[in-house]
């Protein structure tokens, strides 16, 4: 028998907007999971049975484009609850991290790579049948009020964990 | 249940096509600049409503947590808080051909404050907005499907088309 109390937070976004971060906090929950690039779960999948797990994908995820909807299947199939939570990062910052992190050689490719992680992320949440949870990340780590309220509408507390507005180190170039 | 889904982006963003596609569905309520409930009565409406405000609305930041009040006083239980965005190159343009906004630096600047205020705003009353990016919304049908079953609705009867494209 599947057990329905079982809840697998997906957090998904286009590259250097956040993903880490929010899956650090879910982490900092309790949840089971990774906050680094390897996952423990992209090998074991979610057949272990943890009751609360997070399993991140950017957009793209290396140099491919996660199969999003056959991940949630995947979930789904093991007696998950799936919440895909999705973060968005103002599109100057997004670039400019991106070029930082090597994630695009120049301004215009990613703002590209942006533009199409946002239609693909939503194309692939509608071939599964979700709209998602979407998160600002401006908004969500400076502001207090707004992750107690994002994180309550999951019944989760909010974590404890520091948050800090990276954007701060492009605004002041 | 007494139903207010109300729609709030940065101007430029689509909030009005937003709106627009409630009202397709023969939901109360207005899509262009004037609408009925602008007075915030919301005694003699009916059970599913829908109110638009762009960020900032004219001249002035609309007290969104305040609005919220209004319409539970009414008896609007269920309160959906809806935040469109739009690809930022694309509302910048748009904004300035509105005349929103003189310049890129000062478009930008409100879109970001914009999106911090309908956070906070909301926030406030314990309420985060459902965020829908207008691209995929208005490109994809499946996209509209999705986003309107989560509301429980059906997708409504209506042109969509990518304002982006006049804008390369």
């Amino acid at each position: 028998m599947k057990n329905m109390d079982k809840r697998a937070f997906f957090v998904i976004g286009p590259e250097s907007s956040g993903t880490r971060m929010m899956t650090q906090a879910f982490l900092a929950l309790g949840a089971y999971g990774d906050g680094g690039h390897a996952q423990r779960l992209d090998k074991e999948r979610f057949k272990n049975g943890h009751e609360f797990i997070v399993f991140r994908r950017s957009v793209p995820h290396g140099k491919k484009m996660p199969r999003i909807a056959n991940v949630i299947k995947e979930m789904e199939n093991e007696g998950y609850q799936v919440f895909p939570v999705i973060i968005f990062r103002d599109k100057d910052m997004c670039a400019k991290s991106q070029i930082k992190n090597k994630h695009a050689e120049n301004n215009a490719n990613a703002r590209t790579s942006i533009k199409k992680a946002v239609d693909f992320i939503y194309l692939e949440l509608a071939k599964a049948g979700y709209a998602g949870f979407v998160i600002h990340y401006e908004a969500f780590v400076k502001f207090r009020k707004v992750r107690s309220n994002f994180f309550s509408q999951f019944n989760l507390p909010h974590p404890k964990m520091e948050f800090y507005n990276a954007n701060i180190n492009y605004k002041k170039r | 249940m007494k139903t207010a889904f109300f729609v709030v982006g940065p101007e430029s963003s689509g909030t009005r096509m937003l709106t627009k596609a409630f009202c397709a569905l023969g939901i109360y309520g207005d899509f262009r600049h004037k609408q009925r409930m602008d007075d915030l009565n919301f005694s003699i409406t009916p059970e599913k409503i829908v109110l638009r405000r762009s960020l900032p609305h004219g001249d002035s930041w609309p007290p969104l947590a305040d609005i919220v009040s209004e319409m539970r006083q009414a008896g609007y239980l269920a309160i959906i808080p809806l935040l469109i965005v739009r690809d930022k190159d694309a509302t910048v343009k748009s904004q300035i051909s509105h005349a929103h906004a003189k310049e890129d630096a000062e478009a930008k600047a409100n879109i970001q404050y914009a999106i911090d205020y309908a956070y906070q705003e909301f926030a406030s009353i314990g309420l985060t907005p459902l965020v829908i990016c207008y691209e995929p919304f208005v490109k994809h049908q499946s996209v509209r499907k999705a986003f309107f079953r989560q509301l429980g609705l059906t997708e409504p009867i209506m042109n969509f088309y990518d304002g982006n494209e006049k804008y390369g």
